[in-house]
């Protein structure tokens, strides 16, 4: 579990948005070509087919094909191609 | 998509990252806030588009994670413009385009009106041209508001006048007012007179008293129907005059005199069936005509065959083509028998009778008359005509036929 039992709750109770205060990652996925994620720590790999990203509660794997990079900033990465899979490895 | 337009405007650069870790490279450029885009594998390298103000931070990134980079391309709207810097010609033709696109814009080129019925479209233009606004001219110049004026004050016609300009356009919206109609005066005092010298066929009085019966001859100006109505009481004495409108329709004959006249030798022209075309531009009113026909020896008739008028959609440019055709002619000597001549000249003076009388044509006499190569006609035209005309009367009004009252 990420955070405390007690912050956990409190967000629950309250219903604040969890990946702001528990500093989870923010993963939006449209159709099977373009993936958004937010709050992400590093890249691990990188390629067209592979690419690892690491976050707080692990990293995430995502597979496809022709993957490709379409923006990065320190707040969210942008990937488009085709998606077949993603998948946290802890 | 925003960003892009961004990033186009101020720069970026395109580049390969090739090296060990260039996860690492990427991971570190990224939180220096170095905005990257479009990250793609290419071989054993990465390739990305990163902006000119991130490229000059990336040194120390590669040096930290021992990568290497090189600069595939610079792109965007600074890189396009260091390009075409060199090419003079290609901007001074930029500039020279504007220039003339602002010149020719700035005129006038056509004028419209809209909603003239009774108003010739020429005398507005001719108004407008007085006050400045005509085709060709600078926009800047025109004043809509002084044409407005303009034209309110030369047709008292118009009721309301809108001016605008609109791109090269100047729109001229007229109303006119509608025309008032004629009151029937049916209240003032007067009589009614002849208005020609004629024999009355028939009188028929609505209001006043009847001067004059049918058979009598009356002279232009003479007195029809009076308006003086004498009150009578009983047979014969005379209570009191009263004065009102006369009405009524007097039909008279009168008489033309028409005289018309034949040559028995004429000219005629004959079409010989040649025919040469001349093209021509015509741009505003002056024409343009490069090659023309060699019509030295001949007698010709010009026509008009057809006008072009270039147009862009609804605008009309002030270029026309024109194509015209010189007809060749020749003239020729005929003869005709007097018989001809004769049925020549009833037909003519039957057509000027119908333009010159003004009711039922009765009777035509005509008299022929050969005199040495003209037969001469003498037509005496009978028509049935209304010949009353009112008047205004007044205290003195004085009357030819007076004596006969």
């Amino acid at each position: 579990m990420h955070g405390g039992i007690l912050k956990r709750n409190v967000v629950n109770a309250l219903e604040l948005p969890k990946e702001v205060i528990l500093n989870l990652p923010f993963i939006s996925l449209t159709g099977k070509e373009e993936l958004i994620i937010e709050n992400y720590k590093g890249i691990i790999e990188y390629g067209d087919e592979i690419m690892r990203v690491s976050t707080a509660v692990g990293v995430l794997k995502i597979e496809g094909k022709e993957l490709l990079l379409k923006q990065l900033t320190s707040e969210c990465i942008v990937v488009t191609g085709s998606i077949k899979g993603i998948s946290f490895l802890t | 998509m925003f960003l892009a337009l961004w990033y186009y405007l101020h720069g970026y650069v395109m580049i390969t990252v090739s090296g060990f870790s260039v996860e690492r490279f990427v991971n570190m450029a990224t939180f220096r806030g170095i905005y990257l885009w479009n990250i793609q594998p290419k071989g054993s390298s990465i390739q990305m588009n990163v902006s000119s103000k991130g490229y000059s931070l990336l040194k120390e990134c590669a040096e930290k994670t021992g990568c290497q980079y090189h600069i595939v391309r610079r792109c965007g709207l600074p890189a396009l413009i260091r390009k075409y810097k060199k090419r003079k010609i290609l901007a001074f033709g930029i500039l020279f385009f504007v220039a003339a696109l602002y010149t020719l814009s700035s005129f006038v080129w056509t004028i419209d009106i809209e909603g003239n019925e009774r108003i010739a479209k020429e005398d507005i233009l001719t108004a407008c041209e007085n006050v400045g606004m005509s085709a060709g001219k600078l926009k800047w110049n025109m004043h809509t508001d002084e044409v407005t004026q303009k034209l309110l004050e030369t047709f008292p016609d118009i009721s309301w006048v809108s001016v605008s300009i609109k791109g090269t356009n100047a729109l001229v919206k007229i109303v006119e007012a509608i025309p008032q109609p004629e009151m029937i005066d049916k209240v003032t005092p007067s009589d009614l007179i002849a208005k020609k010298d004629s024999v009355i066929q028939s009188i028929t009085t609505e209001a006043g008293t009847p001067i004059v019966q049918s058979g009598d001859v009356v002279k232009k100006g003479a007195l029809l129907i009076s308006g003086e109505v004498i009150i009578a009481a009983g047979e014969e004495a005379e209570v009191g005059r009263e004065y009102i409108h006369a009405r009524g329709t007097i039909l008279g004959k009168v008489w033309y005199n028409l005289e018309e006249s034949v040559p028995l030798q004429y000219t005629e022209k004959m079409y010989t069936g040649e025919e040469k075309k001349d093209k021509s531009i015509m741009i505003g009113n002056t024409i343009l005509n490069v090659i023309q026909p060699n019509m030295e020896d001949s007698t010709y008739d010009k026509e008009k065959t057809s006008v072009n008028q270039f147009a862009i959609g609804d605008f009309k440019l002030p270029v026309a083509y024109i194509q015209e055709t010189y007809k060749v002619y020749e003239i020729i000597q005929k003869q005709r028998t007097k018989e001809q001549a004769k049925k020549e000249l009833e037909n003519k003076l039957k057509q000027k009778a119908e333009e010159i009388a003004e009711g039922e044509i009765e009777n035509i006499d005509i008299i022929y008359k050969i005199e040495e190569n003209n037969v001469i006609a003498t037509a005496t035209i009978t028509v049935m005509e209304e010949i009353s005309e009112e008047q205004k009367r007044e205290e003195n009004t004085a009357y030819e036929n007076k004596e006969e009252l």
